[in-house]
């Protein structure tokens, strides 16, 4: 990547608004933010049946008060956001910044949905599965957003602990406590999160740079950026083998890490030669966001599938 | 699979030892960080005063905490597969402070 050439040209182009006819439903459900929380979901099911033999009854309660509270810590962000989601394209269509939903309809809906999802899973599953749901909206309302969104390029690294609280949700919601496995889940979420984040900061650092976000590109630009996403990935490459060498998993899980991770890893390697060479980096980039959510979904189902065949 | 202990062992050490360089290039971005960039968005919102400097110390304490964290998880994962061996370790610390401070 050539800093003579500028950055407009590299990056990839904001996609355009279309519209969409108003409807609350699909409003409320845009605050939950689905995409997201889809993999969220993912997060939670898999580590419940790595753990043990949950009940269908179980998982989809625990479904649901994953979903609530993480939508509702969605909602409570975009409450929190919504001066700087106005300035950002890729934010500016939320209900908030459009003005089809008032400020104090959005945090009643968020805070709302945070509380139906406590009750939900300490009423119906453990106290544990909810105390740890709760941390978990805690961290991101008040942790991340409230705190370290605006202020450290550390944001996406120390705000990720909000995205790994749902393993730990899942493996309580089964066994009623937490060990190694379940930490180690906790810690590969982590550590998955800034290669997963950064490469789309780096895509979109235009918007964040006149949002005042300082994501890591903007603060110790892109290279350094690059290969920190690329450190992340080994971290996370042999956290992820931790539970195979404990013994947890088997080698279907094991075959699943090492394909899955080297994967990883090579596409953020072709990413910074790409950089390194001075020819356009955003395709790999792209390739390097993508592929990372499905990787973690995969790795995940790996984890489930390889204990279903071992009992 | 099967494996000897000492592979294993092998293997566990050595995704330690590269976890550690890692996390030493992760540190060292922190702890010694490179110029700003002169141009770009970086820039641009630096110059507009959107960008405000993060605090040292926290900047700090944020990358030192996840590396003790890690660093916890694969010595617990160590003392769930050698149990004998840490709680070895364990005793001859206890006696070696004992026989010190006695």
């Amino acid at each position: 990547m050539s800093t003579s050439q500028p950055v407009a040209q590299r990056v990839t182009p904001e996609p355009k608004a279309t519209p969409v006819p108003p409807s609350l439903g699909r409003d409320l459900i845009a605050l939950t933010k689905p995409r997201i929380i889809s993999l969220l979901l993912v997060t939670t099911a898999a580590p419940m049946y790595a753990a043990g033999e949950p009940s269908i009854w179980t998982v989809l309660l625990v479904m649901l008060g994953g979903y609530l509270m993480a939508g509702g810590a969605n909602a409570v962000n975009m409450y929190l956001d919504r001066d700087i989601d106005d300035v950002m394209a890729r934010t500016r269509l939320r209900p908030i910044p459009s003005g089809r939903m008032t400020p104090q309809q959005v945090l009643a809906f968020g805070v709302a949905c945070a509380a139906a999802a406590t009750w939900l899973l300490a009423w119906y599953v453990n106290v544990l599965a909810a105390g740890l749901a709760l941390a978990g909206f805690y961290f991101y309302v008040f942790i991340y957003t409230r705190w370290l969104k605006r202020s450290s390029p550390q944001n996406i690294v120390i705000g990720g602990a909000a995205g790994a609280f749902p393993p730990l949700v899942g493996w309580a919601a089964v066994t009623g406590s937490l060990d190694l496995i379940a930490v180690t889940l906790f810690l590969i979420v982590f550590y998955w999160t800034p290669p997963h984040f950064w490469a789309l900061a780096l895509m979109k650092q235009h918007d964040y740079g006149r949002a005042g976000v300082p994501m890591a590109p903007l603060v110790w630009g892109e290279r350094e950026t690059m290969r920190q996403m690329l450190w992340y990935t080994v971290i996370l490459f042999f956290l992820t083998l931790l539970p195979w060498w404990v013994g947890a998993f088997g080698l279907l899980y094991l075959a699943s890490a090492i394909v899955l991770g080297a994967l990883l890893f090579g596409g953020i390697v072709q990413m910074i030669r790409a950089a390194n060479a001075g020819t356009p980096w955003s395709g790999p980039a792209w390739w390097v966001y993508k592929y990372s959510l499905l990787y973690l979904a995969l790795l995940f189902v790996a984890m489930a599938v390889d204990r279903a065949l071992a009992r | 699979m099967l494996m000897s202990v000492a592979v294993y062992d092998l293997l566990f050490w050595s995704a330690v030892a590269l976890c550690v360089i890692a996390q030493l290039f992760i540190l060292k971005a922190v702890f010694f960080p490179a110029p700003l960039p002169l141009d770009g968005p970086a820039a641009d919102g630096r110059a507009a005063g959107r960008l405000r400097p993060a605090s040292r110390p926290l900047e700090m304490a944020w990358v030192v905490l996840p590396a003790i964290g890690l660093a916890l998880v694969f010595w617990w994962a160590w003392d769930m597969r050698h149990p004998d061996a840490a709680v070895g370790t364990a005793v001859a610390v206890i006696n070696t402070v004992g026989g010190t401070v006695s």
